[in-house]
């Protein structure tokens, strides 16, 4: 159902007023800005703050995550939305933030720099992962473009809270912000939308990116975030180090935060190294920290068909695990978790449902071989334990992977993440040169 | 069937299907349920419809091969590979096609030609001489060796998947004459002819009695249509009732199908309050999907089959499909609901490994 009152007409004029308030946006300075929405985002990370609390609980209701999970979820979120963590997105982003205020002198001489953003962007979410589009709004405004936000069905209402803050915070900056939303079928509303916009930007499925870049004339920046997908690579130095349960737990919480919905979520894992006893023992290990993780968090609501779906490839994954003693399957009694060891994993379809299929492999060679396939969806690797992470990170450097970083750190990237390969800021604003 | 009749049958089955089948029989081992251990069928070890896909569940019927050649299935029914590619197509040998006529023909008879008299059948698919693997084809081709009077014929084309013009003139001939036909495709088939015959206005007033069957959902398909605006545009286009449309629910992994029973009752619900019936020799369970217990009548959940008839493969076989039983056995078909899962920014590797196929 659209926000009440959205109709294309409606956003037309959402779209006008928003492009008026350009120039207001863009007399404040990105130190000012940052430190605005870092207000809100400091109340949404504070569980007693009222904002939070009305959030936490509309984003359960909305999402199906368990009340644990969205209190978890919008604390992760928020830790990237304070002041600190934007001044520091501003600072890595441009060696000097002043970029964006105005001219400044290129710092190897002979030119002068300025960032700027656009008159107005549209913002285009999908799915139902809480905090994607309002930290894209946050980026948005961070450059000074005022922007249309029409979030995923899942993420509307940490979205709205988000904008509901930063009205109460900074009500001009506010004005720079609408948050609407409509259905994927509102073709009219879209095209409303895309027709008024100076940028657009895409979160979603291939399809969704490829329908969308066909609506936007050929001249408009479009930056598209398609779905992709995460894995972890465990090595021996798991084990010998005597950490594995730590790793495994960060392993776990990996893949059940989000209930396993986000792009960062991980779904294979790859032993290195790793011979079939050993692997085992990770995998009863490692439906430990499951076990433990569903009772942390529990695992939220899911529809029958999909559960249904889950037990099918639970099923099968025992089956073969009957005739091959490579295969092993661990599960909770319930469908909470799954665990699965098969080395020859490769066509089983794998839904977000908690379920980690560990895969090993006799070295890096192998390992790139088996990951090669799903190379232009692939996003972040998780690391921890192998022999030679320099060698195996120029690996799946090659491969197309963008982020690689130790399993407790893949969930919640920090915000000067480079999101798909780019800088958040940069990617949605383009530099001017000025030679005097 | 008398239950205790089904009872001794499925434990009979199961123990055949246990010692024929290697990889089944460690699956029951594994699971600690063997025969003679397992006191309902409901206990008896069911098969997910994936595990068609990659692993071996032939069987073959008692007694097959003693001291003879090896033994073989005499077909393999494929699936249509809409959901993972060709290359992952569910594949079911099937021991013996007398008996997969045996099974699957008293039913659909009861169902789709109650009055047992011969009439024109039309079957928008491929003939099984065409497509040996598909178990819908042979069933239609059962079908009319059975019942099918002089102008059955099927009607697929190689390139458009149906023979539209072949349709539209086999229907103009059954139009003109008196006696009623039976007409047999998948929705997917039917919504292809219908956009055709609608887009050249093309419409037909079938004799009174003709009669229906549509079959197979649009699991995977890119146009999907709901089945109450199916039916009605079927009805202003061929001048059937929707009353005798009738619904086939069936798969490739039983031998065995379910059909509504509108034909054989006063006045036919619409489209999604109608109640499927199993042949005697089908047994229904409802599971909870979450725990995989059986949940109780008129409780939705996850459906499992023991279907005898399966006896030369796998009998009991775990569905992903959704539906309660009313009390008096009647399926609730729910079906799938798709795109029913949460969708995150993560993508599902079925998604990337279907785009790739």
């Amino acid at each position: 159902m659209n926000t009440p009152g959205v109709d294309p007409a409606a956003i037309k004029a959402t779209l006008a007023r928003l492009s008026e308030t350009r120039s207001g946006l863009r007399a404040r300075s990105a130190r000012e800005i940052a430190d605005a929405l870092g207000r809100v985002g400091e109340r949404l990370g504070d569980p007693e703050d009222g904002l939070a609390r009305e959030a936490a609980a509309a984003v359960t209701r909305e999402s199906g995550l368990s009340p644990e999970m969205t209190g978890r979820v919008v604390r992760g979120m928020a830790r990237d939305w304070t002041r600190e963590r934007l001044r520091e997105l501003l600072a890595r982003e441009f060696a000097d933030p002043a970029v964006l205020d105005g001219f400044v002198d290129d710092p190897r001489g002979g030119r002068r720099l300025h960032v700027v953003g656009d008159p107005v962007a549209v913002h285009i979410g999908s799915g139902s992962v809480p905090g994607v589009s309002a930290t894209s709004m946050v980026r948005s405004l961070m450059v000074k473009t005022p922007v249309l936000i029409k979030p995923g069905s899942g993420d509307r209402a940490l979205t709205e809270a988000f904008h509901r803050g930063l009205e109460e915070v900074a009500p001009e900056l506010a004005a720079s912000a609408a948050v609407r939303y409509w259905p994927a079928s509102d073709r009219a509303s879209l095209e409303a939308a895309l027709a008024a916009a100076a940028r657009v930007v895409v979160y979603g499925s291939d399809s969704v990116a490829r329908e969308i870049r066909a609506l936007v004339p050929a001249h408009l920046p479009v930056v598209v975030y398609h779905h992709r997908l995460s894995v972890a690579v465990v090595g021996a130095g798991v084990c010998a180090a005597g950490d594995g349960p730590t790793m495994l737990d960060a392993l776990a919480r990996a893949a059940c935060t989000f209930d396993q919905r986000g792009c960062v979520s991980p779904h294979r894992v790859f032993l290195l190294g790793i011979g079939p006893d050993r692997a085992r023992e990770i995998g009863e290990a490692l439906a430990e920290a499951m076990e433990r993780e569903a009772r942390v968090a529990p695992v939220g609501e899911r529809p029958g068909a999909a559960v249904a779906g889950l037990q099918q490839r639970r099923a099968e994954a025992r089956m073969r695990a009957a005739v091959d003693p490579a295969v092993g399957v661990w599960s909770s009694p319930d469908a909470s978790w799954t665990v699965v060891l098969d080395p020859e994993s490769g066509g089983a379809a794998e839904g977000h449902l908690r379920t980690l299929t560990l895969v090993p492999v006799a070295d890096r060679r192998a390992l790139f071989e088996r990951l090669r396939p799903l190379s232009a969806h692939l996003q972040s690797v998780g690391v921890a334990g192998v022999e030679d992470p320099q060698a195996l990170s120029e690996g799946l450097a090659d491969l197309g992977v963008t982020r690689i970083v130790p399993l407790e750190e893949l969930p919640f990237p920090p915000a000067w993440w480079m999101h798909d390969g780019a800088g958040p800021l940069r990617a949605l604003s383009r530099w001017v040169e000025w030679t005097p | 069937m008398p239950s205790a009749e089904f009872e001794a049958i499925a434990q009979e089955v199961f123990r055949h299907q246990v010692e024929a089948n290697a990889a089944y029989g460690a699956y029951c081992r594994s699971l600690g349920r063997l025969p003679g251990a397992v006191e309902d069928w409901r206990g008896i070890p069911q098969v997910p419809a994936t595990a068609f896909k990659r692993l071996d569940l032939f069987s073959g019927l008692p007694g097959d091969g003693a001291g003879g050649p090896p033994r073989r299935p005499e077909a393999v029914f494929e699936t249509s590979g809409t959901r993972d590619g060709a290359q992952m197509r569910g594949r079911h040998p099937v021991a013996s096609l007398e008996l997969y006529r045996s099974a699957s023909m008293p039913w659909f008879r009861r169902n789709l030609i109650p009055e047992d008299a011969p009439l024109p059948i039309l079957a928008l698919l491929p003939s099984p001489a065409a497509v040996p693997s598909s178990s819908l084809s042979r069933m239609a081709g059962y079908a009319m060796e059975g019942w099918g009077a002089p102008g059955s014929r099927f009607l697929s084309d190689p390139v458009s998947g149906v023979d539209h013009a072949g349709v539209r003139d086999a229907l103009e001939r059954v139009e003109g004459e008196d006696r009623p036909a039976l007409l047999i495709g998948t929705a997917f088939a039917w919504v292809h002819w219908l956009e055709w015959a609608e887009e050249r206005g093309h419409r037909f007033r079938l004799p009174s009695g003709s009669r229906l069957m549509e079959t197979g959902g649009f699991k995977g398909r890119s146009r999907e249509v709901p089945r109450g605006e199916l039916y009605r545009r079927l009805e202003e286009g061929l001048g059937i009732p929707q009353g005798r449309m009738v619904n086939e629910y069936g798969m490739t992994e039983l031998m065995s199908q379910m059909y509504e029973s509108v034909l054989s009752s006063d006045g036919a619900p619409p489209p999604g309050r109608r109640i499927h019936r199993a042949p005697p020799w089908l047994g229904i369970q409802v599971l909870d999907p979450e725990t995989l217990q059986p949940r109780s009548v008129g409780e939705v959940g996850v459906l499992a089959f023991l279907d005898l008839a399966n006896v030369g493969s796998v009998s009991a076989v775990l569905t992903e499909d959704l539906g309660h039983l009313d009390s008096r056995g009647g399926l609730h078909l729910q079906g799938r609901v798709p795109g029913a899962e949460p969708r995150g920014c993560s993508l599902a590797l079925e998604g990337i490994l279907g785009a790739q196929s």
